[in-house]
């Protein structure tokens, strides 16, 4: 039993929760998260089969320059124990006709966008430039618009934008004609254009990096054991439940799990506001993931190029592949495969990781042979451009919108918390604060972007929202 | 709507939005420079203004909202602009 009271209890490892903890720890506040699962990282974890060690979800991280978000995360907490390479090209479009490298090098990657698109030189060097050089204020003029609207200002070619619309649908999980384009933006400039960074072993270093340093500040943790319930007395959160009903009372509460899980089943609706309980209701979540995690044979040679994202785009009909994806018969396809060197080491396999934009369903939906016979359309797609593949296979997992839901609960194993649309962006009840003045949310539910890079940011941003009231 | 209820109103939003110390929120006070907001944050602050008040702000004065005073007198342009 805990009866000692915390300053601070974080419920959720996931990046926005230790991230949180850091900077919280890191200034002397008596800190605890709790995690449900064994190990830490939430979407950002690795997972071993035998000797073949998948990245669950997050398969490269964006925004190392020395501006970027993680760069000076990884700086300000004084982790020394990670070491970040990066893929170059970090990304690779493959098409049936054509393969576009996205260098790290932006005149590069300009280059052979314009080298398949020649008509659209001029509008491909103008919108690049727009993506990378403006600041964050410039994205803000088209505030109203979707991302779409923005392709279609600067482009005619609907090949250029359906590739452009469906590597987002990837990144974000939200259909281009929905998206904010502020949003959009946003990605391109972190994830594409400053993306493909990878650390030295595996997706997991991040996290247990994270989780070693936020131990030396002092840090607390307790894992395996799921938060059930919070008490709410006299407009504040008074300590959570755990499910072995240990106790465990703070000061301030941070919830770096899924925004719904917490406002209608921990705090509970009683707690909430009229206005609050029409809203979580309305809000509607980004799309979920169907991922084939494939351990290969030793023999087998991945070409140079896998080390890359690689986005496989069937046909340049956007809204004939959104439909696809609304009838279940999706056809858009991203491989990835870990960056590291150790790879190369005998004593680890080789692997890759096939993945695709989906909707949830019920589980009743998700039987075993359903989701063989998607794992095996998805290998087929991939072995037209990775010949050779399905005889390699020695190892397949599949993990479906179920499995990410049971990782992690996150509503309707939602990949990328609530949708960023235009209706959404910015939306005061999707924010750190809550009705509760000690209750904070961090993580991609409570952020106006997704991915590694801004779900760091929130558990910054939340810890100074803490250190701020513990000042006045 | 009057200037001391979109003063107040503004206020309200601002300490929402940032979290910020009521008290160092003057007239001159510099979003940036004095109270800490961050572009990110000041993204969020114009669509949280547009949304509070019902009105769309002009783009080109996106830029001259730095302050207080400069953000209440955007308001107060857009709000005529919308009853005109």
């Amino acid at each position: 039993m805990h009866t000692e009271k915390y300053d601070v209890a974080i419920i959720g490892t996931g990046i926005g929760g230790l991230v949180c903890g850091c900077y919280l720890a890191k200034a002397g506040l008596k800190t605890i998260i709790i995690e449900k699962n064994k190990t830490v990282g939430g979407y950002c974890s690795s997972f071993t089969r035998g000797k073949y060690s998948f990245d669950a979800c997050v398969h490269a991280f964006s925004s190392y320059r020395e501006q970027g978000v993680l760069y000076r995360t990884i700086k300000d907490l004084g982790i020394n124990q990670i070491k970040i390479g990066r893929k170059n090209p970090s990304d690779i479009i493959v098409t049936p006709d054509f393969k576009i490298k996205i260098y790290n090098d932006l005149p590069k990657a300009i280059k052979e966008f314009q080298s398949i698109f020649p008509k659209e030189k001029k509008s491909i060097e103008d919108f690049f430039t727009y993506i990378v050089k403006s600041s964050l204020e410039a994205f803000i003029k088209s505030r109203r618009m979707t991302f779409r609207q923005i392709l279609d200002k600067h482009f005619t070619d609907s090949r250029l934008k359906t590739i452009l619309s469906l590597i987002l649908l990837g990144l974000v999980g939200t259909d281009a004609h929905e998206l904010s384009s502020v949003v959009g933006c946003l990605i391109y400039k972190e994830f594409i254009f400053d993306g493909g960074y990878y650390p030295q072993n595996c997706i997991q270093d991040f996290p247990d990096s994270l989780l070693e340093k936020y131990k030396e500040f002092h840090g607390e943790i307790i894992t395996a054991k799921t938060a059930k319930k919070m008490t709410v007395n006299d407009h504040a959160v008074e300590k959570v439940i755990l499910n072995d009903h240990q106790e465990v009372s703070a000061k301030y509460f941070v919830s770096a799990c899924d925004a719904k899980y917490t406002l209608e089943t921990l705090i509970g609706e009683n707690a909430l506001t009229e206005i609050q309980k029409i809203k979580i209701k309305k809000l509607k979540p980004s799309l979920s993931a169907f991922l084939v995690y494939l351990g290969l044979e030793d023999s087998f040679a991945i070409g140079d190029d896998y080390r890359s994202n690689i986005w496989v785009i069937q046909n340049y009909d956007y809204d004939g592949a959104m439909q696809e994806i609304a009838n279940m018969n999706n056809d858009f396809l991203a491989i990835t495969s870990p960056y590291a060197k150790s790879e190369m080491k005998k004593s680890i396999g080789k692997t890759l990781c096939l993945s695709t934009i989906t909707l949830y369903k019920d589980p009743a939906y998700w039987r075993d042979d359903h989701k063989a016979q998607l794992a095996d359309k998805l290998v087929a797609r991939a072995e037209k451009i990775i010949p050779g593949l399905s005889k390699s296979i020695k190892k397949r997992v599949i993990a479906s919108p179920h499995t990410l839901y049971k990782w992690t609960f996150n509503y309707q194993g939602a990949a990328y918390g609530w949708a960023s649309t235009v209706s959404q962006f910015c939306d005061p009840d999707i924010s750190q604060k809550t009705s509760i003045p000690n209750l904070y949310l961090s993580g991609h539910w409570a952020n106006l972007s997704s991915g590694v890079t801004s779900v760091i940011n929130c558990g910054f941003n939340v810890a100074n929202l803490i250190l701020q009231k513990e000042k006045k | 709507m009057k200037k001391e209820e979109i003063v107040k109103e503004f206020k309200k939003l601002l300490v929402e939005v940032v979290d910020v110390d009521e008290n160092k929120i003057t007239g001159d006070a510099h979003f940036f420079k004095d109270i800490g907001i961050d572009s990110l944050k000041a993204i969020e602050i114009t669509v949280a203004i547009e949304r509070r008040f019902k009105i769309n702000v002009r783009d080109e004065q996106i830029p001259q909202i730095t302050t207080l005073n400069q953000a209440v007198s955007a308001i107060e342009k857009a709000l005529q602009e919308k009853n005109a």
